[in-house]
């Protein structure tokens, strides 16, 4: 809720919080639910170096423990995080993963933020007509949710 | 998307808006995004694109 309300700040706090009270706890899921979302946070705040780093530790732990479909949240951080430092190559195997696990799944949701992955990496090699298109996928992806 | 969501993508959004060279407007009216809705009804040709496009990308973007 604080992330979506873009309180980023607040955010980071409370998943450090969460984090620490996992790893505590040994509460192997939560500690890579906390890392991912820490993930997206670092991803908004512009610190793409740490965005990098959570969101590969959240995926090493969910590749071993967590079920294919928690998979996608960091592989989207990743590809975002890739993108934005410039590792397109790193950025596009994330999202053709992560795409991948969407079709399989349906889950919508995370469909939507693939696409404007995709999106973003379009714009970095400054394909913007797919940017749109895949701008425009997302966004009805998102009406058609609700 | 919500307004978290969109202040991240704020910067990709404005420039493909302006290399477009088109008004402000929501990124899902911008240009041919705005066929989208007609031409990707489907959550699934949606995917199915940008797989198609990321596969694309090796050999013309040397990745």
């Amino acid at each position: 809720m604080t992330l979506d309300l873009g309180n980023y700040d607040g955010a980071r706090r409370f998943l450090e919080e969460s984090l620490r009270l996992s790893r505590e706890n040994g509460d192997v899921m939560g500690i890579a639910s906390a890392l991912n979302h820490l993930g997206q946070v670092a991803n908004c705040l512009g610190d793409y170096a740490a965005a990098h780093a959570r969101s590969e530790e959240s995926l090493a732990i969910k590749r071993e423990v967590g079920d294919t479909i928690t998979w996608m949240g960091p592989l989207v951080n990743l590809a975002l995080a890739s993108t934005r430092l410039g590792d397109r190559g790193t950025a596009s195997a994330r999202l053709i993963e992560c795409l991948e696990l969407v079709w399989d799944s349906g889950e919508r949701r995370l469909g939507a933020r693939a696409l404007e992955a995709c999106a973003m990496l379009a714009v970095s090699i400054e394909d913007d007509e797919s940017a749109a298109r895949f701008f425009g996928a997302a966004g009805s992806l998102r009406e058609a949710i609700g | 998307m919500s307004p978290a969501e969109r202040a991240f993508y704020q910067d990709a959004i404005a420039a493909v808006r302006e290399r477009f060279g088109g008004e402000p407007a929501p990124a899902a009216s911008v240009g041919p995004a705005a066929s989208v809705k007609k031409a990707l009804p489907a959550f699934e040709a949606a995917v199915g694109e940008a797989l198609e496009w990321l596969a694309g990308l090796t050999p013309v973007e040397g990745l």
